[in-house]
């Protein structure tokens, strides 16, 4: 039995490209990630065949693996833009550039979310936007749920006070 | 307020040009599987040699490096603790007091919004060294103290793990309950570990493990 990868495209590739945009907060860089996802579905579908017993086990292993890729996309994006002792190179410049060109015409909240720190802004993406769990959350993100409720707390304190702010 | 959020993001959608480049990838990378395939079953015993060869090496040269850059001291009279002692700890700008502090001047936050958002205010973590000042830069927040003994510095983020490479192999420690992974080179002495989700690097310049560890203690207890 083979997973129909154009058919996972096609239900999932929507949440996929979503959580990537949010992650990255730039549309190239997210569907080169959508593009490694897919791929790795592809190449790991036999050791993952037995795991994925429904389609929201396919789901999660889709958004656990774009959270993977997109870390470790972030992690590349800050090697590739210090020096080797960490000296900054005009990427606060940067990424103001990239908040605005992830979601056309967005909303203040948009914008606020947007604005949170990587690690907040996937939680709240997580739980607002496709409606998980905080328990299902902690498994996509890999951490114990006690740690994703307090990042999740935290992050609402954090949007409130960047909208205010607005 | 989150529905116009959910409104902003329903507008993003995959196009039909992303999905057949990625299909055209997954085709490649039938072809690529395929054609290793062939060659695998031609020389089956030369690459079960060069594998085993590299796994050998990989395990050599893991405990070379290990033999070579770790050597624990246990150095303190509450022997329980480790300070694993390492060629040097990586840092960054502005995590030894001393290197590259100036104020930074692309700060997108104030120390109030810093302290605000982490909700942890950083002066008040060290009182036995005076505050001396504070720097902000994108989303870690740098605190700095001293007295005539020691020179200390505290970075603070709540979305970036703060630990240095060099520091995140090493076996933590439990003190007082809490899981911190403590190192040394030369004079200084460091810190790191996470606590309600705001990752921290403590640095100090100080006299001793002794004094280090007094001033480690105090932090981890107002914290």
């Amino acid at each position: 039995m083979e997973i129909d990868i154009e058919k996972s495209m096609r239900t999932y590739g929507d949440s996929v490209l979503r959580l990537a945009i949010v992650n990255t907060k730039n549309r190239a860089e997210a569907e080169d990630i959508f593009q490694e996802v897919f791929l790795k579905l592809f190449l790991s579908q036999n050791e993952i065949l037995n795991r994925i017993t429904c389609e929201e086990h396919l789901k999660n292993w889709l958004m656990q693996v774009t959270v993977r890729l997109c870390r470790d996309h972030t992690k590349s994006y800050w090697n590739k833009n210090t020096d080797g002792f960490g000296e900054k190179i005009d990427v606060a410049d940067e990424r103001s550039g990239r908040d605005y060109e992830a979601v056309e015409n967005q909303s203040d909240v948009t914008k606020a979310v947007l604005n949170l720190p990587y690690k907040y802004r996937q939680v709240i993406h997580l739980f607002y936007y496709e409606e998980y769990t905080t328990k299902e959350i902690a498994e996509i993100l890999g951490e114990d749920e006690t740690a994703t409720r307090s990042r999740l707390t935290r992050g609402r304190r954090m949007l409130e006070f960047f909208v205010k702010e607005d | 307020m989150m529905d116009e959020y959910k409104n902003d993001l329903d507008n993003i959608h995959v196009s039909e040009e992303l999905i057949n480049k990625t299909l055209l990838r997954i085709e490649e990378e039938k072809k690529k599987a395929g054609s290793e395939e062939v060659k695998e079953t031609e020389k089956p015993v030369k690459k079960m040699d060069s594998r085993k060869i590299i796994k050998f090496t990989t395990f050599a040269m893991a405990s070379a490096a290990a033999v070579l850059i770790f050597v624990n001291t246990n150095m303190m009279d509450t022997s329980h603790l480790t300070i694993t002692e390492v060629d040097q700890v990586e840092v960054r700008s502005g995590d030894i007091p001393g290197l590259f502090t100036e104020n930074n001047e692309n700060s997108v936050l104030t120390e109030a919004e810093f302290t605000a958002r982490i909700g942890i205010n950083g002066r008040e973590l060290i009182k036995s060294a005076g505050f001396e000042k504070c720097s902000i830069e994108e989303d870690k927040g740098t605190f700095y103290f001293g007295n005539d003994d020691m020179e200390v510095s505290l970075s603070l983020s709540d979305s970036e793990d703060l630990t240095p490479e060099s520091m995140k192999e090493i076996e933590k420690n439990q003190i007082d309950g809490h899981e911190v992974t403590l190192a040394k080179d030369d004079n200084n002495f460091y810190a790191t570990g996470e606590e309600n989700g705001v990752s921290y690097f403590l640095t100090a310049k100080c006299s001793g493990s002794k004094a280090f560890l007094k001033l480690l203690k105090e932090y981890l207890k107002n914290f």
